[in-house]
């Protein structure tokens, strides 16, 4: 982005991500409010690229997730000491195609052009903690070329198609019978009445139809996905945005696929170019991660192994593990810890993390 | 969902060209969402269908259907589209419109739309036609 646009741009990110995740903020410490009541498919929250980019120890993958029309996203709730605190990092991401053009949206449209209809922006900002301290600003672009829990994408999912073409076939014609009997008897104003055996049948219809939605979102999560995303960073001097500047340039891509019902396989590719903290030039950097999860949607294991290189600097490596708990709606425990090397050297460090994250569909 | 259906819903006035070209109605389905309906064509005092058309909204066809020629013989006659829709998993918004067309411009629409917990809504849409 050209330096003298980047305030306006910056402002305007930002003036919509205090409207948007403000409200959100306030509202989840009870959590009986209607945003949690509204909240979809229970996977675990996916980093919007934004988001990613500020996180300084989980940006090299880009987590596979499902399109939502909007959504907030807010994480790092533990401030010094472990103790719990307002979110330091919040994002919000919208699909522009589903939430400007989604009202009038057939589904072979969607079908027909399911990347662009997936394709999702989002805006992030961190800061430190303190009053005037440096704040950090993100801005991502993703899409998902293949995503195998997009219940909407017929090449993905041909046999919910299949079945929920025969229920609702056999609807249409019980609807049709009802339909032609209120006709024979009078006008346009003839109450349509289903018989007793009609109304049963398209009871069970209906449960059927959603046995089948329930049946593939419960296995939905570790279905093959493939994600491409590009995203910005820029810091600031304070939370007014003084002495803004661009410090990573990213891109990533990840492929993910399931192992029976039980199990994912990812491996992600990360390329970014970023700014030196001392000598303030742009270096190039790179990373490659693989990352194995085993257990159901709610309760799930994983191992990670990360390469990253930057510039002339030595390889690093990263090997970690953690598990992922839904523990209740919207809201996860993440819980990782690993060993770190440099350049082969055998003195790893050890680093542990624990973090919660919540993510909430608005629309 | 109950037995019995009794609601009649309010007809939306749609003007028309006498003279003008022929009459089209196109059907849609939004927010990607699936399900079927029923086009009728009623008479205008509502007791005789003159037209009828079923079809599905996730299949190939096209939902668009020519009315009576010349445009005149549909005057005072009312359109009406009963959808069935069925919601995927994680979108609850539906949207059923029936656009009136005249030489392929849009001339008055009848929509529905809303946001529900339920697997499937009725939707019953229905415009009448004014010729002038």
């Amino acid at each position: 982005m050209p330096r003298g646009l980047a305030p306006t741009a910056l402002s305007l990110i930002a003036l919509g991500w205090c409207a948007a995740v403000g409200p959100a903020l306030a509202q989840i410490p009870g959590q009986p409010d209607s945003l949690i009541q509204k909240y979809r498919a229970d996977y675990a929250v996916p980093d919007a690229p934004a988001l990613t980019l500020l996180e300084l120890d989980e940006g090299n993958l880009l987590r596979p997730s499902t399109v939502r029309e909007l959504a907030v996203v807010v994480s790092d709730f533990t401030g010094s000491g472990g103790a719990l605190q307002l979110p330091k990092a919040a994002a919000v991401e919208f699909s522009p195609g589903l939430l400007f053009l989604g009202r009038r949206l057939k589904l072979k449209q969607y079908q027909d052009n399911a990347a662009w209809y997936r394709l999702r922006v989002s805006v992030a900002s961190r800061r430190q903690e303190g009053n005037g301290s440096p704040t950090s600003l993100a801005f991502g672009l993703r899409t998902s070329l293949k995503d195998g829990a997009d219940l909407r994408d017929k090449s993905t999912n041909p046999a919910f198609f299949e079945q929920a073409s025969k229920i609702i076939a056999r609807a249409q014609a019980i609807d049709v019978e009802a339909e032609d009997a209120a006709e024979a008897r009078g006008g346009i104003n003839e109450p349509i009445v289903y018989s007793p055996s009609q109304q049963r049948e398209l009871d069970e219809l209906t449960a059927k139809f959603k046995e089948l939605n329930a049946s593939v979102a419960d296995t939905a999560w570790n279905r093959t996905a493939f994600d491409v995303a590009v995203g910005l960073r820029a810091d600031a001097a304070d939370s007014t945005g003084n002495d803004l500047s661009v410090q990573q340039l990213a891109a990533w891509l990840t492929y993910a696929s399931g192992v029976g019902n039980w199990a994912q396989l990812i491996v992600g590719a990360k390329m970014a170019s970023d700014r030196d903290s001392v000598t303030r030039e742009f270096g190039v950097a790179g990373s490659a991660v693989t990352r194995f999860y085993g257990g159901t949607n709610k309760q799930k294991v994983y191992l990670d192994l990360q390469a990253s290189k930057r510039a002339d600097e030595d390889t690093e490596v990263v090997l970690s593990g953690g598990a992922e708990i839904n523990v209740s709606s919207g809201l996860w425990v993440v819980l990782s810890a690993g060993t770190q090397w440099n350049g082969g050297a055998s003195d790893g460090r050890f680093r542990a993390r624990f973090a919660f994250k919540s993510g909430f569909p608005m629309k | 969902m109950t037995g019995t259906d009794t609601s009649n819903p309010p007809e939306v006035p749609i003007d028309f060209k006498k003279n003008g070209s022929d009459l089209a109605v196109e059907l849609t389905c939004g927010e990607a969402q699936l399900g079927t309906y029923t086009l009728r064509l009623w008479s205008p005092d509502g007791l005789t269908v003159v037209q009828k058309a079923r079809g599905s909204f996730f299949d190939e066809e096209e939902d668009q259907f020519p009315l009576p020629s010349p445009p005149p013989v549909n005057d005072q006659r009312i359109l009406q589209c009963r959808a069935r829709v069925w919601l995927i998993q994680g979108h609850k918004r539906y949207a059923v419109f029936m656009t009136v067309k005249q030489g392929g411009k849009t001339i008055g629409e009848a929509s529905e739309g809303d946001e529900t917990e339920e697997a499937t809504v009725i939707v019953d849409l229905r415009a009448r036609l004014r010729g002038s």
